[in-house]
């Protein structure tokens, strides 16, 4: 059967496709290779930074699960005296951090990651602290259907939910994370609470 | 990505050579080119892919002389047509070439082939891939990537006048091989 509205214009096409999966890490060590990029300042901060918030968000996403955790680098994350029990009131938001561009500090590791630390163990004091993540790198981007394109937003790299009383306050806590300090952006959103799932 | 997330970007890799940066800007550019490459290869996905691997490799040789002439995805396109042209004189005549290795878009196998990509796309994609080299590449470059047939001149070293009548080529032979397609068949070249 012929198709008498057969499109001339090329409308259909998308202008963006996903390239393969591995071509970034082949064309990345083509590059290393061929010393064309350096993982050096500021890329090594960023390596800084991602080793910092990665062994951070491990360790306190092991410390909420098991109350504690000896984490690699960052060591024992105890719950502080008299916060036992304690929980802030008010609702849960998430709050995203999005992937800085290559960090501008020559602070050693060991100061970011204590830096980190005693943010989040101060959220912890606060009972604030409910859950904490570290998303791993690549994964897929799905756009909306009859679209095609890259995200158009930074990629995210790690997640906090806390108690606040309301979206003022969680951005305000937001506002004391050190990863704005480094060039990342956290995106703070509030969590609706959601039925339980149906029981089969 | 934003102007001015990009242009800190370049500075970022100009002065440091830094490798987040050129990955910020392979991330921000690489799907437009993907599709460009693979469209340029006529499909065929593991051409595109060493175009597209070599054409980074030079984008990061040559950004420290790019002047702003352009925006940067232009200039990035106008490399990768040189590696896909490049890559496709090299495999002509080898034995990848006598194999004949299909098309993405008619690979029962291929991604392309997946319940996702509707029929009236892949007949698209199809028709594209069957044009004549000449035809599709003036059609890519500037249907997709904007490029006016002064600059396809220049980087193609063909004269103007003939890009623009390979494009009204590469029109009419689409127009009436879409015309003809039945749906769903695939159609053929």
């Amino acid at each position: 059967m012929n198709r008498p509205d057969a499109p001339d214009d090329l409308a259909g096409l998308p202008r963006a496709l996903d390239p393969p999966g591995d071509l970034e890490e082949r064309v990345f060590t083509a590059l290393r290779e061929r010393r064309l990029v350096r993982r050096e300042r500021p890329a090594r901060a960023l390596s800084r930074w991602g080793l910092a918030a990665a062994c951070l968000l491990a360790a306190l996403f092991g410390w909420t699960a098991r109350g504690l955790v000896q984490a690699p680098v960052l060591g024992p994350i105890e719950r502080p005296p008299g916060a036992q029990g304690t929980t802030a009131a008010g609702r849960e938001y998430l709050l995203l951090l999005l992937e800085p561009l290559p960090l501008r500090t020559s602070r050693p590791l060991d100061s970011l990651i204590a830096e980190y630390r005693a943010w989040a163990e101060e959220l912890v004091a606060q009972g604030r602290l409910v859950a904490a993540g570290r998303l791993e790198s690549g994964g897929r981007y799905l756009p909306a259907s009859g679209r095609s394109g890259a995200p158009g937003v930074a990629a995210a790299s790690g997640f906090f939910v806390v108690r606040a009383a309301g979206l003022a306050e969680a951005e305000r806590v937001a506002a004391t994370c050190p990863h704005l300090r480094y060039g990342g952006e956290i995106s703070v959103r509030e969590l609706s609470e959601t039925s339980p799932p149906p029981k089969s | 990505m934003t102007p001015s997330r990009e242009a800190d970007a370049v500075r970022q890799f100009r002065e440091h050579r830094s490798e987040d940066a050129f990955r910020l800007l392979y991330r921000a550019h690489t799907p437009y080119l993907w599709a460009f490459a693979l469209r340029l290869c006529a499909g065929r996905s593991s051409e595109a892919e060493e175009a597209l691997q070599e054409a980074w490799i030079r984008a990061a040789e040559r950004l420290g002389r790019f002047g702003g002439e352009s925006v940067l995805r232009t200039w990035l396109a106008g490399i990768v047509f040189n590696c896909c042209r490049e890559q496709h004189r090299r495999r002509a005549g080898t034995a990848a070439a006598a194999a004949g290795e299909p098309s993405t878009w008619r690979s029962p196998e291929s991604a392309f082939a997946d319940e996702r990509l509707d029929l009236e796309r892949l007949d698209l994609e199809r028709a594209v891939a069957a044009l004549p080299e000449g035809q599709r590449e003036i059609l890519l470059l500037h249907h997709f990537q904007g490029f006016t047939h002064e600059e396809i001149a220049r980087l193609t070293g063909i004269p103007s006048g003939t890009s623009k009548s390979r494009l009204f080529e590469a029109r009419r032979t689409l127009r009436r091989r879409l015309s003809a397609t039945p749906r769903s068949m695939g159609g053929t070249p």
